[in-house]
């Protein structure tokens, strides 16, 4: 079996420095020394220096270890542990050293063998395996008692501690890869995939409503303008453009135009721009037809007959009144000659007046006149010299003006007044002249309109007008007869209007037919959706998704059968010596045997673990913390007996935690049976009570360590006693 | 493949009209004779006691069928569903669950489900997607949708009782009422 020989470290957890070589060949060592003094760390640089990386962090299946769990001091560069290991072939030295902050690169390991080979790297890391023989999950079950477990055990409420025995047995791995399983939610991927399913689902759904409720809508309006719901089909709807193309031409054929060629449809498609082309047709084959053609002329003609009687009537008025009023005007005025007679013997009367102006008062007359080419010559300047002599005389224009005021005025002032009425006289005349002028135009222009009626008139009835016919009474009687047509044309107009009807009606039937197809075609596309790639792609995802949760149910089950087998395997093997051990370490007269139970826990899914006593009844003193300390340490002592390995040592870290006196003293004379059956044990430990034992009760040989006064930079000191 | 939009919608009709639990018995028949239009004799419908349908292929595969229908997300299998299954598994049935989700791009789900496996309560439907037998639902697919236009009318007018004259003319066996 292996053996350990010596120890050194350098830079090692609470080893800032390097330590003396430690002696490990003897049966027992005990490492003795109050918490935080470095006892653990050799325990640790002994599992390190073999396991390497293996024992740190999340893959060592110890919870303390994950994350802040450090190798190298924080006050050193870099962590160095040397081991001598004895097995059959003589002594291996293995030396594993880390740089601080360098990562892999700064990693080393070398392994000096008993014929002095030396390896490094990957081969040494083999040699290593090939000298321990165990794994890293092994040996920290079997070989190496850590103090977490133990704690986990004893400290772990109930409904906990299944997963810290689960631990104690190695069954780490398996509990890694279940919580794995349980933190990737497949199940809830899957149900997030639903949802986003159910999403579009909803969005189709409502797509959908709204189609559907547009074609019963369409599919009524098409029943209620005379189509059967059985006829709502692309074959009713290309056979109903048929006979819309043969009623057209029936119609034409009744109008007596030739029908233009319309296409008929070859797809329901095509039923739209049938229709257009159709409704085109039917306009032009209306706009075209004879009567209507008639019709609308003879409309056209009877409002030019009634425009011109309308017009000949109107002007024959005016001609009337035109007439008239002349005569009115000239019995009242006279004639023209008259008033131009009135107008001569008006001018000639004044022309008497002014004679007599100017005999009365010559001088008066020189005065005014003085005045007047003063007052219009230079208004403004006063001057003394008479314009009409040339003499000087002083205020001439004021001198005008008084013996115009006083002498010459009112002998003027009577010819002047009879001059006024005279002018008065001829402009009312002259005005007279004018009036006459124009109701004689007038009366001119009224013939020459009527005449103009008269002529268009005779033009419209294609015939002459002579002064003896009665142009209003002719049209009338045209006016008459174009009515009478109108009527005859209207009738024959009915019935062609009905057949136009029906072929609209046809035509709005398959524009309904039309829609009704489309909306179905649309409800169609979205079904189109699930032919796309895209959709089977999601199918397929949701397929596979389904399957792999399957898959993954499945694996958890599996997982957790084996780690059950495994768990029942381990139990079936170490069970005696475990049901031994815990009777000699915890001494409980009532239990007679220890018998471990293991089954699946419902709620968890993981093992169960249940201890009876002889008689099958659950083993309620297992509930104390010494009792569950006892547990611990008898599984892992019994796994150790069981396990039948190579190592030759066992390593234990604080284990009487919480074992009483005479539980501590069963301890020791526990451990003194396993050294003397040929392991050696290291023991690390605080406990002043466990040293006395360890000291008086193992009776194989044993090299004590004492370890005190830890400083951050200095480490421990480390005091042999033998 | 799905169901297409105009059989969903006659489907619905009939839901709507029968209700949900007799509806349910309508898409077994209706899925009876969809089997039956595959080829599939001998084919028994059970109404009362037992898997809801069982039939042969014509390589001689036997299929023992439990008929879930829903407009949900999961299905119900009650404790008796299940020993119904295990009870024609032990005639050489396979079991399977035929799961019919009422809702656009659905379709029938047939789910050869390890009878180990099955457990009693609600099933999701989307889990059932694991176990389907893909390609016998490709050639049922397009056989439901011609039954279902085929018997529309004359199920909306008499219900079950019409099918059950179908299932008869076609050579299905009916058992319970």
């Amino acid at each position: 079996m292996l053996q350990l020989k010596y120890l050194q470290v350098e830079g090692f957890r609470g080893f800032p420095t390097k330590s003396d070589v430690l002696d490990l060949a003897t049966p027992a060592v005990l490492l003795y020394g109050d918490n935080h003094q470095g006892k653990s760390s050799i325990l640790n640089a002994i599992e390190w220096c073999l396991y390497g990386d293996q024992c740190v962090g999340g893959r060592s299946g110890i919870r303390e270890r994950v994350g802040g769990w450090e190798i190298v001091n924080r006050n050193a560069s870099g962590a160095t542990v040397g081991l001598a290991i004895e097995s059959e072939q003589g002594v291996t030295t293995i030396k594993r050293a880390q740089v601080k902050g360098l990562g892999k690169k700064g990693r080393s390991i070398e392994v000096i063998l008993p014929d002095g080979t030396r390896k490094e790297g990957d081969e040494a890391e083999q040699e290593i395996m090939r000298l321990v023989g165990l794994s890293f999950r092994d040996f920290a079950t079997t070989v190496y008692q850590h103090q977490e477990t133990i704690r986990a055990i004893v400290i772990q409420p109930p409904s906990e501690r299944n997963d810290a025995i689960d631990r104690l047995l190695g069954l780490s791995d398996y509990l890694n890869v279940l919580d794995g399983i349980r933190r990737s939610k497949i199940a809830d991927a899957q149900k997030n995939l639903i949802n986003q399913r159910k999403q579009l689902e909803t969005r189709i759904e409502e797509a959908l409503r709204i189609r559907q409720e547009d074609l019963k809508d369409k599919k009524r309006e098409a029943v209620d303008s005379g189509l059967d719901e059985s006829e709502l089909n692309e074959e009713k709807l290309l056979e109903g453009a048929e006979n819309v193309k043969k009623q057209m031409e029936e119609f034409a054929s009744e109008l007596g135009i030739s029908a233009a060629p319309v296409s008929s449809p070859s797809d329901w498609k095509d039923a739209p721009s049938f229709g257009d082309e159709a409704q085109k047709e039917l306009d032009r084959l209306w706009s075209e037809s004879p009567d209507l053609k008639e019709q609308s002329e003879l409309n056209a003609r009877r409002t030019e007959a009634d425009a011109l009687k309308t017009n000949y009537e109107s002007q024959r008025q005016a001609l009337g009144t035109a007439k008239a009023k002349p005569q009115e005007f000239e019995r009242e005025y006279g004639t023209q000659a008259e008033i131009n007679h009135q107008i001569e013997n008006t001018r000639k009367e004044n022309d008497a007046v002014d004679d007599q102006i100017r005999q009365v008062s010559p001088k008066a007359k020189l005065v005014e006149e003085g005045i007047a080419v003063l007052e219009a010559t230079r208004p403004d300047e006063s001057t003394d010299v008479c314009p009409l002599c040339g003499e000087t005389v002083p205020n001439l224009l004021d001198h005008l003006r008084k013996e115009w005021a006083e002498r010459i005025e009112a002998q003027v002032r009577a010819l002047k007044a009879r001059r006024a009425a005279l002018a008065e006289k001829r402009a009312k005349l002259i005005d007279l002249k004018t009036q006459h002028e124009s109701l004689t135009e007038n009366l001119a222009k009224a013939r020459e309109q009527l005449a103009g009626a008269v002529q268009r008139a005779a033009e419209f009835l294609d015939r002459e007008l002579t002064d003896q016919d009665d142009p209003a009474a002719l049209l009338s009687i045209e006016i008459g007869k174009i009515d009478d047509r109108l009527k005859q044309i209207a009738e024959a107009i009915k019935g062609k209007r009905e057949t136009l009807n029906r072929i609209s009606q046809s035509l709005n039937r398959l524009s309904l037919l039309h829609d009704v197809l489309e909306l179905e075609e649309k409800i169609g596309r979205i079904e189109k959706i699930a032919e796309s790639d895209e959709y089977r792609e999601l199918e397929n995802i949701r397929d596979g998704v389904a399957v792999f949760v399957v898959d993954v149910e499945v694996l958890d089950r599996i997982v957790r059968e084996c780690m059950a087998e495994e768990a029942k395997d381990k139990m079936k093997a170490a069970g005696d010596a475990i049901d031994d051990y815990f009777q000699k370490i915890v001494g409980n007269p009532a239990a007679q045997k220890l018998i471990v139970e293991i089954e699946e826990d419902k709620r968890t899914g993981g093992n169960s673990y249940t201890f009876r006593d002889q008689d099958g009844e659950e083993f309620k003193p297992i509930s104390s913390l010494g009792d569950m300390n006892g547990l611990a340490l008898s599984m892992f002592l019994g796994l150790v007996k069981a396990y039948g390995h190579p190592i030759g040592f066992v390593l234990m870290d604080d284990p009487s935690q919480s074992l009483g006196s005479r539980q501590k003293k069963r301890l020791v004379e526990v451990l003194d049976e396993v050294c003397r059956s040929g392991r050696n044990i290291v023991v690390g430990t605080m406990d002043s009570e466990l040293q006395e034992f360890l000291e008086s009760s193992l009776t194989r040989a044993k090299t004590i360590y004492e370890f005190s006064k830890w400083g951050p930079q200095s480490g421990p000191e480390v005091v042999k006693r033998v | 493949m799905i169901v297409r939009m105009r059989t969903l919608g006659l489907l619905r009709e009939l839901r709507n009209r029968f209700g949900p639990g007799p509806f349910g018995k309508i898409a077994q028949k209706l899925l009876a004779l969809s089997f039956r239009e595959l080829g599939y004799a001998p084919i028994v419908e059970r109404s009362v006691e037992g898997v809801d349908i069982d039939v042969v292929g014509e390589t001689g595969k036997k299929f023992g069928l439990e008929v879930k229908t829903t407009e949900g997300l999961s299905i119900g299998l009650s404790p008796n569903n299940i020993q119904d299954l295990r009870d024609r598994a032990k005639d050489g049935y396979s079991p399977v669950i035929a799961a019919l989700r009422l809702a656009v791009f659905e379709n029938w789900i047939l789910a050869k489900v390890p009878l180990d496996e099955l457990s009693a309560g609600q099933v999701l439907i989307e889990r059932l997607r694991a176990y389907r037998m893909s390609d016998v639902e490709n050639l049922l697919a397009p056989a439901f949708e011609r039954v279902v236009e085929e018997h529309y009318q004359g199920t909306l007018k008499n219900g079950q009782r019409y099918l059950s004259e179908q299932l008869r003319k076609t050579g299905i066996e009916i058992r319970g009422f």
